[in-house]
Order: C-alpha cells, then structure tokens, then sequence
C-alpha cells in the first residue's frame, strides 16, 4: 500500500472510531446528571472532536459533528435535543476552528474552554430566539461559568490524548 | 497553558459576571412592557386553584397580564411564562397550587407557599424543573439559577418576584 493510500485508510478507520466514542461518551453522560441545571454536562465528547480538529482537519470534524448530534439525537433524544444540540455544536466547531487555524497559539485547553462556553451560549440564544425572552440571560450566565470549568477538563483530556495516543496509535497524520 | 488561554477564560468569565450583575441590577427587566397588550395564548390554560382557608371554591383561571391589570397587594409573587405568554404574578401568601396545562399534554404543577414556591410535578423527561427545589425571598440570592425555575422543554419559566419587582412589572411607580 503506498504512503498515501495507508494515511486515507488510518484517518477513515480514525473518523469512525472517535465517532464511536463521542456516542458512547454522549451517552454516558446522558446517565449520569450532574447538578439540576438544565444542559448542564461534562461535554467530553468535545474532547473527542478537539482531537479530530488537531489530527483529521476541518472538513472531517465538520462532518463528524453533524453526524454526533443526529446519530446521537435520533438514538437517545428528540427533534427539540437535536435542535438545541446542532446550535451548540455549530457555534462551537465555528469558535474552534476560528482559534486553531485563525488566531492560533492556544492550547487546546483554551480552545476547549471557548468550545465548551460557544456550545452553552448557542443552546440558551436558540431557546431565548424560540420564546422571544430575555429571561434566560441569567441561566446563560450559569452555563457560561460552568461551560469555563467542563471545557477545561475537556480540553485537558484532548491534550492529554493527544500527548499518549499519538504514539500508542504509531499515527503517521500530522498535527496541522 | 499558555497566556492566550487565560485571556479566553478570563473573557468567558468577564462575560459571564457581566451577565449575572445586568440581572442583578434589574437591567433585564421587565420580561414584558406594562404598555403592551399581550396576545391571547389558545390551548394553555393556566388554573390556580382556591387558599385552603377560603373552603369550597372552585379554582380560578389566570389569563395573560393586560395593561392596566391590578396588583393585589403582596410581599412576593410568582411570574409565570409559558411560551413566551406571560400571566398575571401569583401573589404569595398562602399555600395553592398552579397548574399549567397546554394542548400538547405538557403540563406542569407548581405548588406555592408564603414567600415561596416549588415545581411539584412536570411532564418533562428530565424532571430538572423539579430538582431545582424551592425559590423564596430568602434564598433566591443564594441560588444557582437567582430566582427562577426552568422547565425548557415545557417551555415553562417561574420566577420569584418582590414587591419593587412586581410593581416594575405593572409599570407603577417605584
């Protein structure tokens, strides 16, 4: 097999596995609350698509947010989750990749945090956009706080992958 | 980590704080205009049934808060939003039940108190609403979400308002 053909093969059979793992982590979670808020969660499967950004790029980490949020949306939430999800994620994916290929030098502790506190903030602007109310900004400000402490754990967990993986995985992709 | 990242948690945080004291600070009140008139809201029929001491009579039905509604005099009400319909403030100052009904079966139940309320029973599949416990006077500067309790997928949000709050919302003088 040459070169090229070996690194497509590793970044498809790469693609399918974080996928993997972002459901079974979403569904974890999904288990397990942590507190009364609502949307307040862990988010690690954030980590997962950090990963993806730095190894596999934007157009796979795109696509493998879609696929999350409707994969995951259809097998354990509904139509609202989906929603509430694909503005989160997009408005997330869009700061993430804005850090890492724009403005660059951040870690991806950073980048995690920005992600996590986006993710947050695009959930509660669609649901003040649904009521036309602006007596969510408080909850807004909650999840902001909290969206700064999961996405430092997040991103921790990606650096930490990144760091481990890479040599257990003898992954011939280079970071970007 | 490096400085950019704290300049990112730093921003987040700053946004966040500035949020907190923009509602602390009543900059984002009122929910609604004492001006405007609010539109009728079919298939949610909102139903707050009679104080214990007052005997047999049957509940009463809230409507929509109208300019020029008249405040009973209270020390704390309950603002009720559903779908962006917002009621008539609850005044609190006995134990009664409301019960929000809307046509797609979602319902909620909020039991209230002197100073005091709670979500008793809801139809979402979180059940967050009722976990996030009692609001009163006293501790609603303790609490995480201040002085709310928020049902997203009923679309139901309670508040706990004090009387300068309440008058605020009727457009009375301070």
């Amino acid at each position: 097999m040459s070169r090229s053909n070996h690194d497509k093969v590793t970044r498809l059979a790469l693609s399918a596995m974080l996928l993997a793992v972002m459901l079974v982590l979403g569904f974890v979670e999904s288990l397990i609350p942590i507190g009364s808020v609502p949307g307040m969660k862990l988010g690690l499967s954030n980590s997962v698509l950090l990963l993806s950004l730095y190894w596999l790029g934007i157009p796979i980490s795109i696509v493998l947010m879609i696929a999350k949020v409707f994969l995951s949306g259809f097998l354990f939430g509904n139509l609202m989750a989906i929603q509430y999800s694909l503005a989160g994620g997009v408005l997330s994916l869009i700061m993430m990749i804005l850090l890492i290929y724009v403005v660059r030098g951040i870690s991806p502790v950073g980048v995690g945090i920005a992600g996590a506190v986006m993710h947050n903030v695009g959930q509660v602007l669609l649901a003040m956009l649904v009521l036309q109310t602006n007596q969510l900004i408080y909850y807004m400000a909650i999840l902001v706080l909290v969206g700064i402490v999961t996405g430092a754990v997040t991103g921790t967990v990606a650096k930490l992958l990144m760091k481990h993986l890479r040599h257990s995985l003898q992954l011939s992709i280079r970071a970007s | 980590m490096k400085k950019k990242d704290f300049i990112i948690a730093a921003g987040a945080l700053a946004l966040a704080l500035g949020l907190i004291l923009a509602v602390r600070l009543g900059l984002a009140n009122p929910p609604w205009h004492p001006q405007e008139a609010q539109q009728d809201a079919p298939g949610i029929t909102v139903s707050l049934s009679p104080m214990a001491e007052d005997g047999g009579e049957s509940p009463q039905t809230l409507y929509p808060l109208q300019p020029g509604a008249k405040r009973y005099s209270a020390t704390a009400y309950l603002l009720i939003n559903v779908n962006n319909h917002i009621y008539e403030p609850v005044p609190l100052t006995g134990d009664r039940v409301v019960t929000i009904t809307q046509e797609d079966g979602k319902q909620n139940v909020a039991a209230v108190s002197i100073d005091t309320a709670h979500m008793s029973a809801a139809t979402c599949p979180g059940q967050e609403c009722i976990h996030q416990g009692q609001v009163s006077l006293e501790n609603r500067d303790q609490r995480v979400l201040y002085n709310q309790i928020i049902c997203l997928p009923n679309t139901v949000i309670l508040s706990v308002l004090d009387e300068k709050e309440a008058k605020q919302l009727y457009g009375e003088a301070p």
